[in-house]
């Protein structure tokens, strides 16, 4: 998963807002677009952009198709975020030796 | 409740100096090359120094996007964010950065937690075990940066 696809699908207020809708449980699209002010068209490429970063998932039942948030997705978020502490913090103590060696003034 | 992730690392300046080249100092050794969701290393970053303000990442052709809002802002000691890139900011999960004055400067706590807000909490519970232990492994094979899961 590249991280970067989860920020920008993140990034959208709508989307945020289908993932809040989701969180209760799974819906399909026409009941995720009855709470907000949005075209149900809309809400599909919302979706889409979600599924492709991996953050939610659709299974058919009967007719239509109902979506759900996808748990290893966000897992793999959290697990991003552990990767960009451990090279941030290492790329601050670079920082700070420098600076350490550096002559004061 | 998800552990958070922790992390320290000790660097050979006084608490003060450490403090300011992790905030103010950011831009400098943020890896953004790595890490930075607008435009790699052409961005900008600053943070304004005071609760509530902003750590905002400038791109080159103006756009800004907000990282989160600073929670503490005690120079020397402890700097706190809601930490919230790309969510509503009552989503935020927080970092806490504490320094400490060590014998040979100052050792950075870092503390990155309320991590319900991210998703569903029993995936994350059911993974983050792992998730640890292979960045505790990456981490140490670095040659300075100290990592300790507390």
């Amino acid at each position: 998963m590249a991280y970067d696809v989860v920020f920008s699908a993140l990034a959208d207020p709508t989307r945020r807002a289908i993932v809040e809708a989701l969180r209760g449980a799974p819906l399909p699209v026409g009941r995720i677009a009855e709470g907000l002010p949005v075209s149900r068209p809309a809400v599909s490429q919302h979706l889409r952009v979600l599924a492709e970063a991996g953050l939610v998932a659709a299974d058919a039942e009967g007719t239509r198709r109902v979506y759900r948030l996808v748990p290893e997705g966000w897992a793999e978020l959290r697990d991003y975020l552990d990767t960009m502490w451990d090279d941030a913090l290492a790329a601050y103590a670079r920082a700070a030796r420098d600076q350490a060696r550096r002559p004061p003034g | 409740m998800t552990d958070p992730v922790k992390k320290s690392v000790t660097v050979p300046l006084a608490p003060r100096e450490a403090f300011d080249l992790f905030t103010q100092g950011l831009d400098g050794w943020w890896p953004k090359d790595l890490h930075a969701p607008g435009n790699g290393d052409r961005s900008r970053l600053a943070v304004d120094p005071r609760p509530g303000g902003r750590l905002t990442e400038t791109r080159p052709d103006g756009a800004r996007t907000s990282w989160g809002t600073v929670t503490h802002w005690e120079p020397g000691r402890r700097f706190g964010l809601d930490w919230h890139v790309g969510r509503d900011a009552e989503d935020a999960t927080h970092v806490e950065v504490v320094f400490t004055r060590t014998d040979t400067g100052t050792r950075v706590d870092l503390t990155h937690s309320n991590w319900p807000a991210l998703g569903p909490h029993a995936a994350l519970q059911a993974t983050c075990r792992a998730h640890w232990d292979r960045a505790l492994r990456r981490c140490y094979a670095g040659c300075t940066a100290l990592c300790a899961a507390a």
